[in-house]
């Protein structure tokens, strides 16, 4: 079995984001998609995702609409909006800064003078 | 712009929050087992093994169902707004359909706020404005009574409420004066003694430097000065390092202590800087002269009832000491704010009542253009109806055309009422305070703000329920209706009758005051002002240390003068007619002894030998004064009518003997002459006035002037020349001497009539304003009557009526409006004008010619107004008309 990592606030709501620049999709095929790409080394609860999705709905970063499933189920798909949009760059950004400036703090292996 | 999806999303499936987040568990519960069944799980172990995964599912919709709530909370007000909106658009563009109404609308709108915003803002910044003092609620002004009228302060009975009283924190004492500043250029300027609780009592942090110290108020450390700011930043160039220094003003030194802030003022106009008051031991021993005027602050917790008490218990205590200078004699305390107002609140709060009436009126007659609309709409607004529009909606529609009205009047507004304001801040009287912060600050714009949205539900209101009322009927109808009277049409004649009504109050007021500015002006103010100039100085300085100097300089001023080109007559007077001030002096009779309180007073003059001469004041017994009227000669007077009916009403005055002013037994004078009566106040009957020659003045008598005189002189037309020559011949006497208070009588008449031209101009334009109004709403509806009886009137003359026929009959309609209308206004005016009473002169709130002509003015108008619609009902051609 991989090992878990529990995501740091607000990056779920980025990782949604990315997700949606594939195309509409609905909760479940978010969750399942964030997982495989992660190499399921990450697990997307209901408890996160769903209240997640209904937050940036609100915030006008996706739009819901209900659609037919082809064997003929009625489901929630979002989609990303123009604000989405932008909201995914600016996060994405400052996430990666994050990341390169945490690394490169860890990767020093001169003592500081 | 496309709509936002959430809206597509509502339309289409309902706001059910509820529904919605459950069909989303479900869909994913459905998916979740289809994954697990495809990886080899039993199908109801799958649904199992999907709901544990999830936990507690009810927590994560709940959750989910709260954050969808505040969702659709948004868009519903965001859909309310945009629809509101969009509303306020298509108000906007079905107005601009009818321009000439949607002008006629707005323009009357923004006449009558724009005139209500001035007046309010004219009545807030005198009236409501937040004191610039710290703890103003309990500022007060204390005066002495006599037999309940108010009288000034004597400075013993001032040393023994600082004693004795217990209400108050503060109390400080103030007494107007005048200095001949010669730092520089000389100039007069106004000033006023006071003690140091003057400035605790009316506190506002010192700009620079400090107020008077308490020890500043004795004798010997009095000579000590505060700048206004205006003075300090005109004549000292605002620097604050004159503080300390010296300055000369009248011959003698003072030291500049600190300087008063722009917001702190002791009279209007205002004193321009202020000098310690250190009362002599003489003085406190004086309990029968009263002079000062007493301000205080009630300590905190003390009510106004309770410092009133205090001062009664403290004016009992004071009589018990000298109860010969105490008959009759109490205190009173008024509010400080209250006080400063009382002459101008009449006069602001009944042209407030006069500009709410012309508001009325204007709402008035928009309601009745709306109305108008509205019967014409009667079948648009069916079919909105038809279509499925509610109620609220229909209402909604109207209130946004007037939203749409009033907001177009008020933008307009503004601009009017930045120019009434301007208008009546050049013609109020100078003497009105703190008008001149009118217009500033938020309050205009909130007032003006509130009462557009007021005004424009007023005006929606009506016509939306009669709008309303005609949902049903009107589809019904067909397209012409052939009776004229209907509920509509009561409705708006009862608006016209309203207008003629209101309209007829305010023509009755402007009548009222126009008629008391033409008794003011007609008023025999006992001398004659064409041509007479007037010029005060002072001769203040130690140059002038005896009264006969005193003498002698003024009598070499006038000779001068009566030798200058130009002037016909020149002389002296220390109170001239109408200049404002007086100074009383009691009055004794040989041989007469009158009851304490009962001594006959006299406004006491000191004159030049022809000034009776300059003046043309009329000579009724006796004679004039003469240059042999001097000090070794017999004393003489000389008295005017009203102190000869006064003092011997049924016999002749010339002489008998009278004394006054002097302390101890004064010599007698003889009566010489009695003049006729002169004015000291237009619009107060003239008192009793004592005169005395200059060259027989009680030595004491020139201190009660501050050794001023003001030059009366009477020119051959040429003022200018005139006062030029004047100032030059002062100027060779003594350079230093500033002139002031240089005006010719003309402009004192002008002054002196100010606040009554005030209220005549304003009450006069706000009544034109009402007669047009009023003239445009029977015109109006009028017109509309004849255009909707066009049938009828066709089917009239088809058969025969004449014009004339057609003319009566509309005519007869409008006139009974306007009859109407002027029985309800008579009831209006006769009530609404009692509260006028005290700002008229000489003529009753219900006097019969003012509201005579006021009625037949209105007839008039209204005759007018009627003409014209009945003019074209009478060319209707029958077969146009019926055709239609």
């Amino acid at each position: 079995m991989t090992e878990r990592v529990d995501l740091p606030q607000g990056t779920l709501e980025t990782l949604i984001l990315k997700t949606l620049t594939w195309g509409t999709m609905h909760g479940f095929g978010i969750g399942r998609w964030i997982e495989q790409a992660s190499g399921d080394s990450l697990t997307i609860e209901e408890g996160s995702l769903y209240p997640a999705l209904h937050r940036m709905e609100k915030r006008g970063w996706i739009d819901a609409e209900w659609r037919q499933t082809e064997n003929n189920r009625r489901g929630k798909y979002y989609a990303l909006t123009p604000e989405g949009r932008r909201q995914l760059k600016a996060q994405s950004e400052s996430w990666l800064t994050v990341v390169r400036s945490v690394g490169r703090v860890l990767d020093t292996s001169k003592q500081p003078s | 712009m496309r709509d936002p999806s959430w809206r597509r999303y509502l339309r289409f499936w309902g706001p059910d929050v509820r529904s919605d987040v459950d069909d989303e568990l479900a869909f994913h519960i459905e998916l979740r087992v289809d994954q697990l069944v495809a990886q080899g799980m039993d199908p109801a172990a799958a649904r199992a093994a999907a709901w544990r995964r999830i936990g507690d599912a009810e927590a994560l919709a709940r959750t989910c169902r709260e954050i969808d709530g505040e969702r659709l909370t948004n868009a519903r007000r965001r859909e309310w707004v945009q629809g509101t909106w969009a509303e306020l658009r298509v108000a906007a563009r079905q107005l601009r359909r009818y321009p000439v109404l949607a002008s006629v609308a707005v323009l009357t709108l923004a006449l009558g706020l724009g005139a209500s915003t001035a007046i309010f803002s004219a009545l807030y910044a005198v009236m409501l404005r937040p004191l610039p003092y710290a703890d103003a609620d309990r500022m007060v002004r204390i005066t002495e009574t006599m037999r309940g009228a108010e009288t000034s302060v004597g400075a013993g009975q001032f040393k023994e409420w600082l004693a004795r009283s217990t209400a108050f924190e503060s109390l400080g004492a103030y007494l107007q004066t005048t200095y001949n500043l010669t730092e520089g250029t000389p100039e007069r300027v106004r000033a006023a003694f006071v003690t140091s609780g003057l400035f605790r009592a009316r506190y506002v942090k010192p700009a620079f430097g400090r107020y008077f110290l308490p020890e500043e108020d004795q004798v010997g450390r009095e000579h000590v000065v505060v700048l206004s700011y205006g003075l300090f930043e005109q004549r000292f160039a605002g620097d604050p390092r004159i503080v300390g220094r010296p300055i000369r003003m009248s011959g003698e030194t003072y030291t500049v202590v600190g300087v008063a802030p722009a917001e702190f003022s002791t009279a209007t106009p205002g004193d321009q800087l202020w000098t310690a008051l250190a009362l002599r031991p003489e003085h406190k021993a004086s309990f029968s002269d009263h002079w000062l005027t007493v301000y205080a602050k009630r300590k905190p917790g003390v009510s106004q009832a309770q410092a009133q008490r205090d001062m009664e218990r403290v004016s009992r205590e004071i009589a018990q000491l000298h109860p010969d200078d105490m008959v009759d004699r109490s205190a009173r305390v008024y509010d400080f704010r209250d006080d400063l107002v009382a002459d101008h609140e009449r006069s602001l709060t009944t042209l407030f009542g006069a500009v709410g009436f012309v508001l009325l009126l204007a709402c008035l007659n928009v309601t009745n253009l709306l109305l108008a609309r509205a019967t014409v709409r009667r079948k648009e607004t069916a079919i909105r109806a038809a279509l499925g529009a509610t109620r609220g909606t229909i209402v909604r529609h109207f209130l946004m055309e007037s939203l749409v009205l009033a907001a177009a009047g008020a933008v307009l507004a503004f601009v009017v009422s930045r120019l009434t304001l301007r208008a009546l801040l050049g013609l109020a009287p100078a003497e009105i305070p703190g008008l001149g912060h009118a217009g500033q600050g938020p309050a205009t714009a909130v007032f003006l703000a509130v009462t557009s949205l007021g005004v424009a539900v007023l005006l929606g209101l009506l016509p939306a329920l009669r709008g309303l009322r005609s949902v049903e009927p009107a589809l019904r109808m067909g397209g012409r209706t052939g009776s004229a009277t209907t509920t509509r049409d009561r409705l708006r004649s009862l608006l016209v009758v309203s207008e003629v009504a209101l309209a007829l109050a305010l023509v009755t007021g402007a009548g009222l005051f126009v008629r008391s500015a033409r008794k003011l002006n007609d008023v025999d103010v006992g001398f004659s002002p064409t041509g007479l100039i007037t010029a005060r100085v002072s001769l203040a300085s130690s140059r002038y240390s005896t009264p006969e100097i005193v003498q002698q300089t003024y009598l070499e001023l006038v000779d001068r003068m009566r030798r200058l080109p130009h002037v016909v007559s020149a002389s002296a007077n220390s109170m001239p007619p109408l200049a404002g001030g007086a100074v009383s002096v009691d009055v004794r009779v040989e041989g007469r002894a009158y009851a304490p309180g009962n001594e006959p007073e006299a406004q006491f003059h000191i004159v030049t030998p022809g000034y009776f001469e300059t003046a043309h004041t009329r000579l009724a017994a006796g004679r004039l004064f003469t240059v042999y009227d001097r000090d070794r000669a017999t004393l003489v007077a000389v008295i005017n009518e009203a102190l000869a009916r006064r003092l011997w009403p049924n016999e002749s005055a010339i002489g008998k003997r009278v004394a006054c002013c002097a302390e101890g037994p004064a010599p007698w004078r003889e009566v010489v002459g009695v003049v006729g009566d002169t004015r000291q106040f237009l619009s107060r009957v003239p008192q009793p006035e004592l005169y005395v020659p200059i060259e027989q003045t009680p030595p004491t008598s020139w201190s009660w002037h501050g050794n001023s005189l003001a030059f009366v002189v009477r020119t051959d037309g040429n003022i200018a020349e005139a006062t030029r020559g004047i100032r030059a011949a002062i100027a060779e006497t003594d350079a230093t001497l500033p002139v002031y208070d240089a005006l010719t009588y003309d402009e004192r008449l002008k002054l002196a009539s100010a606040s009554n031209r005030f209220s005549t101009v304003l009450f006069s334009a706000l009544a034109a304003l009402a007669l047009v109004l009023a003239a445009v709403g029977l015109y109006g509806v009028l017109a509309f009557s004849v255009a909707q009886r066009s049938f009828e009137m066709g089917v009239r003359v088809a058969l025969g009526a004449r014009p004339i026929d057609v003319l009566a009959l509309v005519s007869r309609q409008g006139m009974r409006l306007v009859a109407g209308g002027l029985a309800v206004g008579l009831v209006l005016a006769m009530t609404a004008s009692r509260v006028m009473a005290s700002l008229l002169y000489q003529v009753a709130p219900n006097d019969p010619v003012t509201y005579l002509t006021a009625g037949v003015l209105l007839v008039g108008v209204g005759a007018l107004a009627c003409y014209v619609p009945a003019r074209r009902a009478s060319r209707a051609d029958p077969t146009t008309a019926l055709r239609a």
